[in-house]
């Protein structure tokens, strides 16, 4: 069964416009899924309705079971689908790493001697040993998203979104994000729904869907995506220079493959000469 | 200046006093508080001296460093003491001088609530240089609860507090930034009349409010997603360790309690 199932869902700040417009989609376990669009598309707006933070004006979205209107299961949806957020500083609760790893588990009422294992093991699983006492002001943006997804691991969620969570990090703290979602998505099976504006970020996922003006325009793999750049440049988003670069290679007459970053195109290159 | 008020300040280390459960600190300071004010007698504020002095030397805090932050307090405590002097008109003239007369009354009252006031301080502050802030949020937490019953938020004091910590040093450095940015764009704070210099702290504070409501909406949003309802049917991560030690010394400063009551009576 789908982890994630969004079903005509429309949604409005103010009552008249909406700003998510009659969007469906669904997603499966271990599945992993980009949202993508322009800034004002709506994208964030999508993804607080995925845990009921905001409710449909339209439509239903059902979680891992629960259906986001009912206040009786919304505590255990929000367990179960996890959310990190753009600022990585207002997020962090707790005065130190370990306290915030817990704020989740406390919520959620696990007794102590679970809820330390429990925040070892994710403090272990994110690469964050040694660290438990730092406050949160003495970490790397980088490391203050991987602590907001360690307060979330260790709650075993089934989904986790992402809104544009390393839009604010160097490339450094992007790569290292990017590398623990991987492991949560492929090895533990979490479904991720990443949002982000970045198509290399989405070059990676199972699905890219592309946002417009509070609709859903597309719902492909990226590859399939970006042969199709009219309908990207429309969204307002830009191609990966490495897919730019091999569809300029292929018009001279060579071929790169189908690259999607700075380091594929590079190793093709390097292949073909 | 600020940088040497050392009260609710933290210095770690691993003494004696460190290692106590801050409940235990917390209640043992209350105790001192009350009962170092019910008597007079001499031997009692010895014994509350000598109090002080063990837990000094106990936490092993650095004296300079102590004596450095604790200067600008004792500014109120020499006060405290002059306004008694001044005041008193008590017991014999010592000395007359125009419109000034000191009486030994004043000598006398002056010297009690100074030095009661001295051992309070001193005390106070080997509570917040032993214990970190967090840790005393947790002791106030726990010694509250029983308030809960009174329908006093105590959880949610306790949570708003240790917010509060969390993020102190978060805004000066936003501060920081804003200042900088301000004086990039040619503001000067260290020059003109007071007055000019506190109008230039409005383009500061303007931004930095802005952006702190910005910042709680975000961090309410933001605990709302990680399941937080209330304190109802939450357990803590924080467990505090009563030991011996901690009973013990209870027992010591309760037993003082006793003894200064027992000297009024
Ligand atoms: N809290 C809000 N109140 C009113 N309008 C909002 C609010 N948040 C977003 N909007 C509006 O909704 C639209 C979609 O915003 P958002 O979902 O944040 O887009 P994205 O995340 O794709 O940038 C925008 O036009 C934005 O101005
Ligand atoms: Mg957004």
């Amino acid at each position: 069964m789908s982890r994630v199932i969004v079903e005509n869902v429309s949604f409005s700040y103010d009552g008249e416009t909406d700003v998510v417009k009659n969007v469906s989609f669904t997603a499966a376990a271990g599945e992993w899924l980009a949202v993508t669009g322009h800034n004002g598309s709506g994208k964030s707006t999508l993804a607080r309705c995925l845990n009921g933070l905001l409710l449909p004006r339209n439509g239903t979205v059902t979680t891992c079971g629960f259906i986001t209107t009912d206040p009786e299961t919304i505590m255990t949806l929000r367990r179960r689908a996890g959310m990190v957020f753009q600022q990585p500083d207002n997020q962090l609760v707790a005065p130190t790493v370990a306290d915030d790893i817990a704020f989740g588990l406390e919520n959620a009422g696990v007794p102590y001697d679970e809820m330390k294992e429990r925040v070892e093991a994710a403090v272990k699983r994110l690469g964050l040993s040694g660290l438990e006492d730092r406050e949160p002001h003495r970490l790397s943006g980088g490391q203050k998203q991987r602590v907001a997804l360690a307060g979330i691991t260790a709650l075993k969620p089934d989904v986790i979104i992402l809104d544009e969570a390393s839009s604010m990090l160097d490339p450094a703290g992007r790569s290292d994000v990017r590398d623990v979602v991987r492991r949560l998505c492929r090895e533990d099976g979490i479904t991720v729904i990443m949002i982000t504006h970045d198509l290399e970020e989405a070059a990676e996922a199972d699905r890219m869907l592309v946002m417009r003006e509070g609709q859903l325009t597309a719902d492909a793999p990226p590859a399939e995506l970006f042969k199709k750049p009219d309908l990207l440049k429309e969204a307002g988003l830009v191609l990966p220079l490495a897919v730019l670069m091999a569809e300029r290679l292929r018009l001279e007459g060579f071929d790169p493959g189908s690259p999607t970053s700075e380091e594929e195109l590079v190793r093709a290159l390097c292949n073909y000469v | 200046m600020l940088e040497h008020v050392i009260i609710g300040q933290y210095v770690p280390g691993k003494s004696f006093v460190h290692s106590l459960d801050p409940r235990a600190k917390l209640i043992a300071v209350i105790i001192f508080m009350i009962f170092l004010f019910v008597s007079r007698d001499p031997l009692v504020l010895g014994t509350a001296a000598a109090l002080t002095v063990a837990a000094f030397l106990s936490a092993g805090i650095p004296f300079r460093f102590f004596w450095k932050g604790i200067r600008v307090i004792l500014l109120i405590v020499v006060f405290t003491f002059l306004l008694h002097l001044f005041m008193t008109r008590d017991g014999t003239v010592l000395v007359s001088l125009g419109w000034l007369t000191i009486y030994s009354g004043g000598v006398i009252e002056g010297s009690l609530i100074a030095t009661r006031l001295f051992l309070l301080i001193v005390l106070a502050t080997m509570l917040t240089l032993t214990t970190t802030p967090v840790d005393l949020t947790d002791g106030m937490e726990r010694l509250m609860h029983p308030l809960n019953r009174f329908r006093v938020p105590v959880h949610e004091l306790a949570l708003t507090m240790s917010i509060a910590l969390r993020f102190i040093p978060t805004l000066l450095t936003e501060t920081e930034k804003i200042l900088k940015a301000q004086t990039a764009r040619g503001a000067t704070f260290s020059s003109g009349s007071i007055w000019k210099r506190l109008n230039a702290f409005i383009p500061v504070l303007v931004p930095l409010f802005v952006q702190s409501f910005q910042r709680a909406e975000e961090l309410a949003e933001a605990m709302e997603a990680r399941g937080y309802s209330g304190g109802e049917g939450r357990t803590k991560f924080r467990q505090l360790a009563w030991r011996n030690r901690d009973t013990i010394v209870l027992f010591v400063f309760a037993g003082f309690g006793v003894w200064s009551v027992l000297s009024v009576v």
